[in-house]
């Protein structure tokens, strides 16, 4: 394979996925533009040095959307270690006057589950994945994605409600 | 009632928003730059090291040694044939060798947890890094290929990767399959690995 084929093949690709790969960055880290720029370039970079086996599996997008998970479960790993002995002071509960908010008060809620919790709310409710991916994606059993899936979820509305009911059609798959 | 998958979409930002693809271009070629100066400079390294001790030695391209004899000492009335490793059992499974600097560490009748020695995520059923065997009831799928008269099948996620095969005759009828970090070992290596692995009775299909 040609650089230049490569290139140009990266370079479209980062053309058509770059925001979604951003906007589900920015879930990750429930709001950290910074943090999800960082772990989107990280994303691309490592797809571009494996370009020759992504283009051979034939689904760049399922290989950038692992990849960028990984990288956050990874960061995360090693943030925890980092501020282990900081407390972090939260909200326990949402209260919004504006329909403006609404955004802000859903990532505030997320940073309030924990990293791998986040991940199985962004896989299954954001991308719309189903169990056995989100576990493919996450390497774990498909029983810890749905045990995962519902102690996030009790967490979110015990965050968000009343003020912001949370409905689901995944709720028990 | 919000639906999460809108409050979601709400939160994640604009769907549009400018970015330079080019930025992202130059940043991985020099990464890819490093990482070729770095093989190189690995690769006459380890031509150097072959050339002083003389010996060939089995490995796994990505990671290291194969625990290739852990019993055996030098015994002078065996002088010309190299006792076979004996193989490592975890549970109902058996394989041939643990990867060098690699251990079990969990051995349940649905999965075998490798990871690295002292590898800081010890969750037994948390896979992510870590080396899997596990056996199951579904048709084998992904991309297939052909060794030694055995049927594989590959499926690359990316930094993660399976392989797997219909267990033998004699064996619990399913498949068996290695999910393995793609930055640690080759999928090739991995379907040599593999074709080591046997399932005992005692094996039980992973659910899902």
């Amino acid at each position: 394979m040609r650089a230049t084929e490569r290139d140009t093949e990266f370079v479209e690709f980062v053309t058509a996925q770059r925001t979604a790969l951003l906007r589900m960055a920015r879930l990750l880290t429930a709001g950290d533009d910074a943090g999800a720029e960082d772990l989107v370039q990280t994303t691309l970079t490592r797809l571009y040095l494996h370009w020759p086996r992504v283009r051979r599996a034939g689904n760049p997008v399922g290989y950038a959307r692992t990849s960028l998970t990984h990288a956050f479960v990874d960061e995360q790993r090693r943030a925890y270690k980092r501020r282990e002995l900081t407390t972090d002071v939260v909200t326990d509960r949402a209260t919004h006057d504006d329909d403006r908010d609404l955004p802000q008060l859903v990532l505030a809620a997320l940073a309030q589950l924990a990293p791998r919790q986040r991940a199985v709310v962004v896989l299954r409710h954001f991308l719309d994945l189903d169990i056995a991916e989100t576990a493919r994606m996450l390497g774990c059993t498909t029983g810890t994605v749905k045990s995962q899936n519902a102690k996030a979820l009790d967490r979110l509305r015990s965050v968000l409600e009343p003020e912001i009911t949370v409905s689901t059609s995944k709720e028990l798959a | 009632m919000n639906d999460l998958n809108a409050l979601l979409e709400r939160a994640a930002g604009p769907a549009t928003a400018p970015f330079d693809a080019y930025a992202d271009l130059t940043r991985a070629q020099r990464a890819l730059s490093r990482t070729r100066r770095r093989r190189r400079a690995l690769g006459l390294a380890g031509v150097a090291a072959a050339g002083v001790v003389g010996v060939g030695i089995e490995r796994f391209s990505g990671q290291g040694d194969l625990a290739t004899d852990r019993t055996a000492a030098s015994d002078p009335t065996v002088p010309t044939a190299t006792p076979a490793p004996p193989d490592v059992t975890a549970g109902p499974y058996t394989f041939p060798a643990l990867p060098d600097g690699w251990e079990v560490q969990s051995a349940r009748p649905q999965v075998v947890t490798i990871a690295p020695v002292g590898f800081p995520d010890q969750q037994p059923l948390s896979f992510l890094g870590k080396l899997v065997i596990g056996y199951d009831q579904n048709p084998p799928s992904g991309e297939k290929v052909q060794r030694d008269g055995r049927t594989f099948w590959v499926n690359d996620g990316g930094d993660t990767a399976i392989v797997s095969a219909r267990t033998r005759p004699g064996e619990p009828d399913g498949e068996v399959t290695v999910q393995f970090p793609t930055a640690a070992f080759s999928t090739d290596d991995m379907i040599t690995f593999l074709a080591g692995v046997h399932v005992g009775p005692g094996a039980e299909p992973a659910l899902g």
